[in-house]
């Protein structure tokens, strides 16, 4: 491997620790804020759309696995399963958009619906393990991916300077 | 990429009007006599009247950190768990036949049932076959 090649493959690897750190530390800024029932903005959501534009789409599902990982340790199995099943779900989705629409769909819908699927993945999951369909949560599920969803691009539009700064895209 | 386009928000209005038909469909599903059916691991473990004067808090035996409590105005809720993320606390009073309220890290949902479609007091088995 050439030293550039190496020096690259380096960044790379530092650059997603850090953006994987980044990821952790806004869900756990995200336990603070109080919720009127349970349902979260998904503030790490922020960081893994910024690897899926500007990165690569690998970096993205990456981020998504070491959440899981980490919800796993954090909260057990259940809950780890849960994050891992919405994430890469969501992470898949909004992958296929931006592909299928070869980079025409909006931050804001594909932000939109990245929230919406993790929610409905979490949903088939937490639904098989119960062993009965949860109807009854996905109005909820789709209300609060529409909110997270605009939330999350729009945090994601403010913030992008300073993410520009810390990934490796140096014409923002 | 652009930031939004006109047509998300036609998307996006679809989305919430989907999400606000379902909403209309599950509250209008109403019955005069209700009970909550509490299923633990798949399994149908008690079944509450929802017909109680006043508040009544309770547990199952299987999962004794989780309380439910049934109401006065017929409706029963999760108001106590030890799981991570308290969806089912958040889920709040449910009352209408259909609706549920889950716990998935305790596999524990309250499944709330109209008087025509609730499960039978008692069910008895053949054996002679065995």
């Amino acid at each position: 491997m050439s030293r550039d090649a190496l020096k690259e493959k380096l960044k790379t690897i530092a650059t997603a620790a850090v953006f994987f750190a980044l990821a952790i530390i806004l869900s756990i800024i995200e336990g603070f804020i109080p919720s009127p029932n349970g349902v979260k903005l998904g503030l790490s959501n922020i960081v893994v759309m910024y690897s899926l534009f500007y990165m690569k789409k690998r970096d993205a599902l990456a981020i998504a696995l070491m959440k899981g990982f980490f919800v796993f340790l954090l909260k057990g199995p259940i809950s780890g399963i849960l994050s891992l099943s919405g994430g890469t779900l969501s992470v898949a989705v909004m992958s296929l958009l931006i592909v299928v629409s070869s980079n025409k769909v909006s931050y804001l819908l594909a932000s939109v619906a990245g929230a919406i699927t993790h929610n409905l993945g979490q949903f088939v999951v937490a639904s098989s393990i119960l062993g009965t369909p949860l109807w009854f949560y996905l109005p909820v599920l789709l209300f609060s991916g529409v909110a997270a969803g605009v939330a999350t691009s729009v945090l994601l539009r403010l913030t992008l300077p300073a993410l520009g700064k810390l990934g490796k895209n140096k014409n923002l | 990429m652009k930031f939004v386009k006109k047509t998300d928000f036609i998307v996006i209005s679809a989305i919430l009007l989907i999400g606000l038909g379902l909403l209309w469909y599950y509250s209008s599903v109403t019955s005069d006599n209700v009970s909550a059916e509490i299923y633990f691991d798949g399994r149908l473990v008690k079944t509450v009247a929802l017909n109680l004067s006043e508040e009544q808090s309770f547990s199952i035996t299987e999962v004794p950190e989780v309380v439910f409590t049934v109401y006065p105005d017929k409706t029963v809720a999760f108001t106590l768990s030890d799981c991570p993320d308290k969806v089912c606390v958040n889920t709040g009073k449910i009352g209408n036949p259909g609706q549920i309220a889950a716990c998935v890290p305790n596999r524990v949902y309250v499944r709330i049932v109209g008087a025509d479609q609730s499960s039978p007091d008692l069910v008895i088995k053949n054996n002679h076959g065995k």
